[in-house]
């Protein structure tokens, strides 16, 4: 377990998508909730599929620096993790605590920073434009307001999220740039690193449904554990490639 | 007195038999008084009195159980409260009005010394200026003059303190009595209902009233006396303008219909029996309010029957159908009027009379009168009007196919069997079958040949050979043009996007067949509104030449000069592509030909073929004379093809075939029907029943069943009658369904003779344009592709109260990629499978009831929702945005469950994805549906007045070019008659017009977040009419709108999304305003490309003067070169600043809503508000600019 500990201290600080930062070192508290805590892992199940990189005219680019042309639409570590997988838990009576400051969102070198992001109800999220190219914020929201604005370089725009959504966001000018901000209804979320682990801090003791979701894998379920001592035993998620892209209306 | 006997009479006779007249001529006239007196409708009206008594009484009653005496106590108690505060103010009350008295006083004195001094000082000034005329000195008596002008100034001066003074013991006096006013005031407007109900009660109730009242109640009805003011009268209307024929002359019509209809015209009687019951559309009808008020219109121009007739069975009242009938006879003794010309019209054929004023409107009362709409559009549709002349049918178009070059399109075979059965091919089509009808019954004789001396000729045999005479006669006079050959190789694969991107699928549809549980789900494989503008294409590739597919696929007027197919302008290697795809048919859908479906020529051995035609040669030349047709048949006839074609033009021209096809030589015939243009005027004894009286039970009295039974069956009134083939029915049979009969009838029967030419309605222009234009939009089927206007939402709100708004859905669940359809049902069944119990929806028009805006999003629980209104058209959005997704799904029948079901996609290979604009095949399906929808679709049409510049708009249709470049759907090249694009202009620019005030009141309101009542304080409207010009009442637009603008326009507010209402020129480009503009900002026009090329960068996206942008077509925006030419300025300005909420979903953003305002560095210094003002000028001086910047 000090192996286990020591690991995920160490992941902890190597994750960059979870939204919250550890402030003090994993340990199971005496009230039976976990401190930051490695929950697991989500993998893919099966053969690796190829991932082409995006291929953006430079024309089409100009203005952006060095653009990174890696797909993040899918990104398999070298272990089969899956990166950018949402990871929910809804706990009942949970408290939401709203962060004071507004979340950044980026366009650097025309990408968004971070591809995928979790941010608990009511927060502000504050679109940036960290490039020297205009950009433009065009969200796709369900329930919350969708927005389209122009960001002039080294401006930003902020919005406040209240209802639990999913919000895909574009730049219009630049069709590659995509983003999915996920506004969620609970205070435990995480976003699985380059090595598919996650990590959330502050669970009860008890049996917890943990929901997946991946922009292009889809969704998947996990039940996580949480003992009276504030031991978790990981879990091992699988997902799958669905099928090829169009078609399949009837699933 | 004793007989005198002076007299050739005996007095004592005479005075009994004085007597006895006398007595029989009181008892007479008491009789006659009696009855009367004693007239039913008195009853009625008595029996009304209790009834609405009774309610009067649960009013009453209701109010009292809502504490409404409580209220009036309480209200009462402060009045007088009130009043012992004013009573025990008297000596103040006094020494205030003796103070304002006197105050009056001193005003009015001081009044009249001013007007004399001032009348003193125009005298002596006239004085002084002649005496300086005459002597020639200007200086002359100022002082004097001086003296008095000082005098008159210091009179004003008191006025004005003694005004003050007045104003104030006018206060100090009110302010003593304000408590009690407004106490009084309160009363009165909290206890009116109360109040009402009283008044009514003290009229109606003999136990509310006074002893004398309750007498004189009596009094006024009682016989012989009723005739000063009774309770119980004859109510009638005279309706000067509204005549109708009687014995040869124009009589006014006078009614008297609601002597017995008391509550027909009034709310709260709709649960009443008859006679009282409320008319079911007060909107519409009898209230003083709605367009047709009983005043002016009284009751039987729309009913008929008689008006004047005060009695059950004079009135000429219409039985709802036999057993009714009987019910009358046996309770009223009713019986029809024999003599009385225009019979009750039956109560589902009332809309037929909105026919007669409302011929230059039908497409503007289609929602009010669907029946009749739907008829007069199945008229037109049908070509009725072909055969049938109608002399104001605004639609004069053959409404078949040309068939100058038949042969190039049809093979011998298929034009056989489609003459023969054509539902046989195409159950939807709308070509009649002529032939093997009941008047022509296989085994039944039509003629004994050889004018009685040969053989029986039997039904089928005549019409077989009849068939094989014109299907001759037809390409005899169609020589063959062969078409040149398909230029280039087609791709059956690639034809199926172009044919689903070019959006063939907005008119037309695959529907299948029969009922089919398995069909791939698919818009185009449903038939539904617009789509079944075109043909079903099902079968269509067993049908034609793939070379007629090609030609006509590029140009169909060049086969049919009248068509409606219009031209998509496709490339030779789209057409190719669509007819390689339609003739090898990959999918299974154009060689799929209904069951028993086997084109053929007519078999028929020639030997008998020659009998029988010459058989109909004898009947059909018969006026040539036995001898010459016996000669002929001899001689050149002896050919059977030569006897075909003879027979053929006579049979053509006896069917009237070249009413609805043109033919070549019989282009200038007549039509052969009768005319209908007031057959709802002729008198049903002019009607032939024949024996369908006793053969189909139809009532001789009235025209309704007999036009029915003629629509159901044309031939049949023939039944039972001897006829010789010159002489049987000719109509062919349409196999219409019993709702279409009935809607076609009901048109029809409203044709009738124009009585009302002085009550004629006169639609104003912007009627007269909204009509010509609705019939021009729909007859284009617009709506196949655009959305003219979103659909509604209808739902209960948290309060209880229904809402109806104008709204879309929004995706049930983030795994729902697709709304869903806009109908309850799918909602429903989505809702089931993405377990959603809310709905979003997004409101598309200001909707200040709710308190939302256009884009602004609700939510609604699903089980809420108690209405989804249909937007108007654009169906063909999903068709492609559903391709975009998901590619084409395919069906096969043999397989089962997922199994059967499969994808294809433009590309057709491995590799999905549609192929863009600029040649290269992407995947889009994981793009946003609003990114789809706003970009690849056909845009919506919500505001086009409003956005467009009409002249542009008009040269647009007549010469349309690509806008946006990304769409592959094509925007047509349509064949516009004379005035039809025109109209469709004027449509949508009258369009936003008139929906414009309603829009910017209710935007405005909501812009403040205020009432009614608080907006019409603030502006100084009437609230009541702010009411109505939100719900679009002209009346109330005209007269207060011009204050709510100057109000708007005061206060800052600038509407959104809508249309100047001046619809003014643009001022942006004239030499004046630029001069202007330059002197006070002399580098306007640069600051302006500054911003939007520097800043904004409106070239990453949009089109420069051809020139595309460096971005993927999906990002493409149309040219700016366009811009002012095409769009209105107002509505770019809306768009500038937040293009959302024109179009909510836009790909273009807000570039104008950065706080602090962004472009500093391009525009020093400036606001939002100053860089849309540039960019505007930039716009619409985009010449000026773009040249001397290419320079």
């Amino acid at each position: 377990m000090k192996t286990l500990t020591a690991l995920s201290i160490a992941a902890g600080l190597l994750a960059t998508a979870a939204f919250t930062l550890p402030t003090e070192p994993v340990r199971a508290t005496a009230t039976g909730t976990v401190s930051l805590a490695d929950l697991g892992k989500v993998v893919f199940d099966g053969e690796k599929p190829e991932v082409k990189p995006l291929n953006i005219e430079p024309a089409k680019a100009e203005g952006c620096g060095k653009v990174d042309t890696t797909d993040q639409s899918l990104l398999i570590g070298e272990k089969g993790g899956i990166a950018n997988v949402v990871v929910t838990i809804e706990v009942a009576g949970a408290t939401i605590k709203v962060p004071e400051k507004p979340i950044d969102l980026d366009q650097k070198t025309c990408r968004f920073e971070p591809h995928v992001m979790v941010i608990p109800v009511g927060s502000t999220v504050e679109f940036r434009n960290s490039d020297s190219v205009g950009h433009n914020v065009h969200t796709f929201a369900g329930k919350n307001d969708s927005i389209n604005k122009t960001i002039q370089p080294g401006k930003a725009e902020s919005q406040k999220l209240d209802k639990e959504d999913r919000i895909e966001i574009k730049c219009d000018i630049h069709p590659w740039m995509n983003s999915y901000l996920i506004v969620a209804n609970t205070p435990f979320f995480a976003v699985t690193g380059a090595d598919g682990s996650f990590k959330i801090d502050g669970l009860p003791a008890g049996e917890h449904k943990a929901k997946f979701w991946h922009e292009k894998l889809g969704k998947a379920e996990a039940t996580i554990k949480v003992g009276a001592d504030g031991k978790v035993e990981p879990v091992e998620v699988k997902m799958s490639a669905e099928k090829k892209a169009g078609g399949g209306r009837r699933k | 007195m004793a007989d005198r006997g002076d007299t050739h009479y005996s007095v004592s006779a005479l005075n009994k038999w004085f007597l006895f007249s006398s007595v029989a001529i009181l008892v007479a006239t008491v009789w006659m008084l009696i009855d009367d007196w004693q007239r039913p409708w008195k009853a009625y009206q008595r029996q009304f009195r209790e009834i609405e008594l009774a309610k009067v009484r649960a009013e009453e009653q209701v109010l009292t159980a809502a504490g409404a005496l409580e209220r009036e106590r309480e209200l009462v108690a402060q009045v007088d409260n009130a009043q012992r505060t004013v009573d025990g103010q008297t000596s103040a009350l006094a020494a205030a009005k003796e103070t304002l008295r006197l105050a009056k006083g001193e005003l009015w004195n001081a009044i009249e010394i001013a007007k004399k001094r001032k009348s003193a000082f125009n005298w002596e000034r006239y004085i002084v200026e002649e005496e300086r005329l005459k002597r020639g000195d200007p200086g002359h008596g100022r002082e004097s003059l001086e003296a008095i002008e000082k005098e008159m100034n210091d009179t004003a001066g008191i006025q004005q303190e003694l005004e003050a003074k007045k104003a104030a013991a006018e206060d100090a006096f009110n302010s003593l009595t304000r408590d009690l006013d407004a106490a009084r005031k309160s009363l009165s407007a909290g206890t009116r209902d109360l109040a009402q109900v009283r008044k009514r009660l003290a009229q109606l109730d003999p136990g509310e009233m006074t002893g004398p009242e309750r007498v004189a109640d009596v009094i006024r009805d009682a016989p012989g006396l009723d005739f000063v003011k009774p309770n119980l009268k004859v109510n009638k209307v005279v309706l000067d303008n509204l005549t109708f024929e009687l014995n040869f002359t124009k009589k006014k019509r006078i009614d008297m219909c609601h002597t017995c209809h008391l509550g027909a015209d009034r709310q709260g009687f709709e649960l009443d029996p008859q006679p009282f019951t409320s008319h079911p559309r007060l909107d519409l009808y009898l209230s003083s309010k709605s367009p047709h008020p009983l005043k002016d219109f009284g009751c039987t121009i729309c009913h008929r029957g008689s008006g004047e007739a005060l009695d059950f069975v004079r009135a000429d009242h219409r039985p709802a159908d036999k057993a009714q009938a009987d019910e009358w006879n046996r309770e009223h003794h009713w019986h029809k009027q024999h003599h009385w010309d225009y019979p009750m019209l039956a109560k589902d054929f009332t809309e037929a009379s909105c026919v007669q004023c409302h011929k230059t409107s039908m497409e503007l009362i289609s929602a009010d009168a669907p029946v009749v709409s739907q008829g007069y559009q199945l008229v037109e549709r049908y070509g009725c009007n072909s055969c049938h002349k109608i002399d104001w049918f605004p639609t004069k178009r053959r409404t078949g196919p040309s068939l100058l070059n038949l042969q190039a399109k049809l093979s011998p075979e298929f034009i056989s069997s489609w003459i023969t059965d054509p539902k046989s091919f195409r159950p939807t089509t709308w070509m009649p079958q002529f032939f093997h009808l009941e008047n022509y019954a296989p085994g039944e004789t039509v003629v004994k040949s050889k004018y009685g001396a040969g053989r029986d000729i039997e039904g089928r045999e005549w019409d077989d050979a009849a068939i094989a005479a014109i299907a001759e006669f037809l390409t005899d006079r169609a020589p063959k043009n062969a078409l040149s050959a398909i230029p280039v190789q087609g791709d059956a694969h690639r034809g199926r996007e172009v044919m689903r991107l070019s959006g063939c699928f907005a008119c037309h549809n695959m529907a299948p067949f029969g009922e089919s549980d398995k069909v791939a789900n698919d818009l185009a494989l449903q038939a539904r509104v617009e789509n079944q503008h075109g043909p079903n294409l099902r079968g269509v590739a067993t049908k034609v030449t793939p070379e007629w597919l090609f030609h006509w696929i590029k140009d169909p007027a060049s086969y049919w000069a009248d068509t409606r197919m219009p031209n998509l302008r496709l490339s030779d290697q789209e057409a190719a592509d669509i007819t390689a795809y339609m003739t090898e048919d990959p999918d299974g859908y154009f060689k799929d030909v209904p069951k028993g479906w086997d084109p053929k020529l007519i078999a028929m051995p020639d030997a008998q073929m020659h009998e029988v035609l010459g058989e109909q040669a004898r009947w059909f030349f018969a006026r040539d004379g036995r001898a010459a047709v016996e000669a002929r048949l001899e001689g050149e006839w002896s050919d059977l093809r030569r006897l075909k074609i003879a027979v053929g033009e006579k049979l053509v021209g006896n069917y009237g075939c070249y009413s609805c096809h043109e033919i070549k030589g019989m282009t200038e015939m007549m039509p052969i029907g009768t005319e209908l243009s007031n057959w709802g005027s002729k008198t049903v004894d002019k009607l032939a029943f024949n024996f369908a009286t006793h053969e189909f039970g139809l009532d001789p009295n009235y025209r309704e069943g007999w036009l029915t039974q003629k629509l159901h069956a044309p031939r049949s009134f023939d039944a039972k009658k001897v006829l010789n083939p010159t002489e049987k029915l000719r109509m062919p049979y349409f196999g219409f369904t019993d709702e279409q009969v009935h809607a076609i009838a009901t048109f029809v029967v409203g044709l009738v003779d124009d009585e009302v030419q002085r009550a004629k309605m006169v639609p104003s222009q912007d009627k007269l344009a909204l009509d010509a234009g609705q019939r021009a939009v729909r007859q284009k089927n617009c709506m196949g592709c655009h959305m003219v206007d979103p659909g509604t939402v209808t739902f209960v709100d948290e309060g209880g109260v229904s809402r109806t708004v104008a709204a879309e859905l929004q995706s049930l669940s983030e795994d729902q990629k697709v709304p869903s359809a806009h109908s309850l049902a799918a909602l429903k069944a989505d809702a089931e499978k993405f377990e959603a119990t809310e709905v979003t929806l997004r409101v598309l028009r200001p909707e200040p009831d709710i308190g939302k805006t256009v884009g602004d999003k609700i939510f609604v629980p699903l089980d809420k929702i108690t209405a989804l209104g249909a937007p108007r058209g654009g169906d063909l959005v999903r068709t492609i945005t559903d391709y975009y997704y998901y590619g084409l799904e395919l069906c096969d029948p043999t397989k089962e469950g997922d199994e059967a079901f499969s994808y294809v996609s433009g590309a057709s290979g491995d590799e999905f994805g549609v192929f863009d604009a600029d040649g290269k095949l992407r995947d889009h399906s994981k793009e946003p549906f609003d990114k789809i929808r706003w970009t690849f679709a056909p845009p919506v049409l919500w505001d086009e007045g409003g956005k467009l510049q009409k002249d542009w708009f008009f040269g647009f249709l007549h010469d349309v070019v690509p806008l946006r470049e990304q769409l592959r759907v094509r925007m047509p090249s349509f064949h516009y008659a004379a005035g039809e694009a025109e109209a469709i202009a004027d449509y949508f620019a009258y369009k936003s017009a008139k929906e414009w005030p309603a829009n910017f009141a209710r935007a405005l309101r909501l812009s403040k977040k205020w009432t009614v009542a608080e907006l019409g304080q603030a502006a100084g409207v009437d609230p009541r009419a702010l009411v109505e010009i939100e719900n679009g009442v002209q009346m109330a637009t005209r007269a207060n709108f011009g204050k709510l603008l100057a109000y708007a326009q005061a206060s800052a507010f600038q509407a959104r999304a809508s249309v100047n209402p001046t619809f003014e020129a643009q001022a942006t480009r004239s030499a004046a305003y630029l001069q202007g503009r330059r002197a006070a900002e002399p580098t306007h026009l640069a600051l302006g490309e500054a911003v939007a090329v520097k800043g904004v960068n409106c070239f990453q996206c949009h089109f420069r003067v051809g020139q595309p942008p460096q971005a993927d077509p999906i990002a493409w925006a149309p040219d700016l070169n366009r811009v002012r030419e095409r769009l209105r300025e107002d509505w770019v300005r809306d768009w500038l600043v937040n293009p959302a909420v024109v179009y909510p979903g836009t790909s273009m953003p807000a570039n104008f809503a950065a706080n602090p305002p962004a472009y500093q560095e391009q525009y020093p210094n400036s606001s939002n508000e100053a860089q849309v003002r540039v960019v505007l000028e930039w716009l619409y001086n985009f010449d000026r600019i773009y040249m001397t910047s290419r320079n």
